[in-house]
């Protein structure tokens, strides 16, 4: 499950309409996503928010991953639900607002998922240093994620060393195989340190922050359809910041609410007695 | 005029921290321009304490005790920086995946241009001059974690020569490629030598591949400076080890180009010598030079 969630943030390398966008487009798009998304309390707005950005997942062909990932999460969102259905109070429809909540946690799940699918590493490396971060900050990012393969390879080596030594890794209960873990850590630990070492000795000797300020053989530009959008996002900002000041009603449809019979609570009190009458029978 | 070498050590020491042994004694030496070096020793003899001292990298990264001076072009190293002497001495590591860091192999000898604040169009010219001078065109776009290990060491040279440095440092960069890539790496290293007149120190284990091209050989046992000078002459001291010689398949290889080329041996020996396959050790050789072995 966990490896499920880990490859649904997994940078995917496709030239999708989303992927041509420029990362700092999509960083306001999601910061303006998740703005609304907790700006919206209620369930017919988190929907229609729901359904605004699914098409986007569609873009960004990553629809099978996205299903994937969303079924393996499905538990928790019911979980969400139903705990906010049953232990909300002060809440005239505690069912809606779970409902609701199950919603904001998929479009926040689906906008962040957006990002990391379409954003690779270099590209987000760069965007810090267009965000006026420094340097190193973005150099290690990429290269972090850059030594990904070449540290799994390694581990595998390890592992694979240490059984055929007889190490057994999966026997036992949960802290005995932690306990097995001892003699794979310390090599992979090792291992890493002297890489990074090496690595810096690498760098250092090839002039790494020689100068105070340092030039780039590529950098990000943003195209006619960032500014397009970026003027949209920008637009869609001002109206939740005005939206946040004014406190404007929103219009009654959107106010809509679960009826009493279909709460949760109520649902559950009628399957209650339902059953205590099979059983009196 | 006075001369200056392009590199002197003069009384190079250092100690690790945590070590009772020295890992450099007393070094002297002096190299001139255009030389080619090898520093040739067992493990743990120095080599790469020694050739890290040329950048800086001792005693900057490393704690311990130093003592010595270095110089490179007649100047003191002791005040800069590792960084700073990128533009004079290029260095090459042993590992071909633990030095390289970019997205691409383009990106990677873009690197220390970009660390110099080079603008753009100069960094892009001097990359295309780099990838068409070390025949990289095929995979400058790829990854480096995804080319061989000699692409892999093809792309770290590229880089070091970025800056256009008039010394490159090699540290036994050729141990984990296979014998064909370091052929390959060796020959390149040698071009960049000879027609571009740089200075090259190479660290070794074996002479084999390198024997040909080197106009210097330094010799080093547990951090002292046992021998140093023109390749006949360090093979010639008592001093070095026996073990330490190329290898007779290197001596059979030779010899069998002056056989080609020259027929200095009679026809009934060349034959022999053509026809059988490599010798494994000298008595076999000698057997059938003599013809005491008529066919295997």
């Amino acid at each position: 499950m966990s490896t499920r969630i880990l490859e649904y943030f997994n940078y995917e390398q496709d030239k999708s309409l989303i992927h041509r966008f420029d990362p700092r487009t999509k960083m306001l798009f999601v910061i303006v996503l998740t703005c609304y998304t907790i700006l919206f309390r209620d369930l017919v707005p988190l929907m229609l928010l729901f359904a605004g950005v699914t098409p986007l997942v569609l873009l960004a062909k990553f629809f099978k991953k996205w299903l994937r990932a969303m079924i393996t999460v499905l538990p928790l969102v019911l979980l969400i639900i139903i705990l906010n259905a049953l232990l909300l109070k002060n809440v005239p429809s505690p069912t809606t607002a779970g409902l609701a909540m199950g919603f904001r946690f998929l479009i926040l799940a689906e906008v962040f998922g957006i990002f990391f699918q379409t954003v690779s590493p270099d590209e987000l490396s760069q965007m810090f240093i267009k965000f006026r971060f420094p340097y190193s900050l973005a150099w290690a990012i990429s290269t972090a994620y850059r030594f990904i393969p070449t540290l799994t390879k390694e581990t595998a080596i390890i592992v694979a060393a240490q059984k055929a030594r007889g190490l057994q890794i999966d026997r036992g209960n949960i802290f005995k195989r932690l306990k097995n873990m001892i003699p794979l850590l310390i090599p992979i630990f090792a291992s890493a340190f002297r890489r990074s070492w090496q690595l810096a000795e690498a760098i250092e000797s090839r002039g790494w922050n020689a100068m105070k300020k340092r030039t780039f053989l590529y950098s990000l530009r943003l195209k006619w359809w960032d500014y397009l959008t970026l003027l949209l996002l920008f637009g869609l900002f001002a109206l939740f910041l005005l939206q946040v000041i004014k406190q404007y009603p929103l219009p009654s449809w959107m106010l809509w609410q679960l009826p009493e019979k279909y709460e949760l609570k109520s649902l559950a009190i009628a399957f209650w007695s339902w059953l205590k009458n099979l059983f009196q029978k | 005029m006075t001369y200056t070498p392009v590199i002197e050590l003069k009384n190079v020491t250092f100690k690790y921290k945590n070590c009772d042994k020295f890992a450099l004694e007393n070094v002297n030496f002096q190299v001139a321009q255009g030389d080619f070096v090898l520093l040739v020793g067992y493990s743990g003899s120095g080599k790469s304490t020694l050739l890290k001292t040329l950048n800086g990298l001792i005693p900057h990264f490393y704690s311990g005790l130093f003592g010595g001076d270095v110089k490179l072009f007649g100047e003191s190293i002791a005040e800069k920086k590792t960084a700073q002497l990128a533009k004079t001495i290029g260095f090459v590591f042993q590992n071909p995946e633990n030095q390289l860091s970019a997205l691409t192999v383009e990106r990677e000898i873009a690197f220390p241009l970009e660390n110099f604040a080079i603008p753009r169009q100069e960094i892009r010219r001097r990359v295309n001059e780099i990838i068409a001078l070390l025949d990289l065109e095929k995979i400058q776009d790829k990854s480096p974690f995804a080319i061989s290990g000699g692409e892999q060491q093809l792309t770290a040279i590229g880089s070091a020569l970025a800056l256009d440095p008039p010394i490159l440092v090699f540290d036994e960069t050729t141990s984990h490629l296979s014998p064909q890539s370091a052929t390959k790496i060796i020959k390149k290293i040698a071009e960049l030598n000879r027609e571009q007149g740089k200075t090259v120190i190479l660290s070794e284990h074996r002479l084999d591949r390198n024997l040909q091209y080197v106009t210097k050989i330094a010799y080093i046992e547990s951090g002292q400076l046992k021998a140093f000078g023109p390749p006949r002459e360090v093979l010639h001291n008592k001093n070095y080890p026996l073990e330490l010689y190329p290898r007779i398949t290197s001596l059979y290889e030779q010899l069998k180009k002056v056989t080609d080329n020259f027929a200095i041996l009679p026809e009934k020996h060349r034959k022999q010598l053509l026809a059988v396959p490599e010798p494994l050790t000298i008595d076999d050789f000698l057997l059938f030079i003599k013809g005491g072995r008529e066919s295997v």
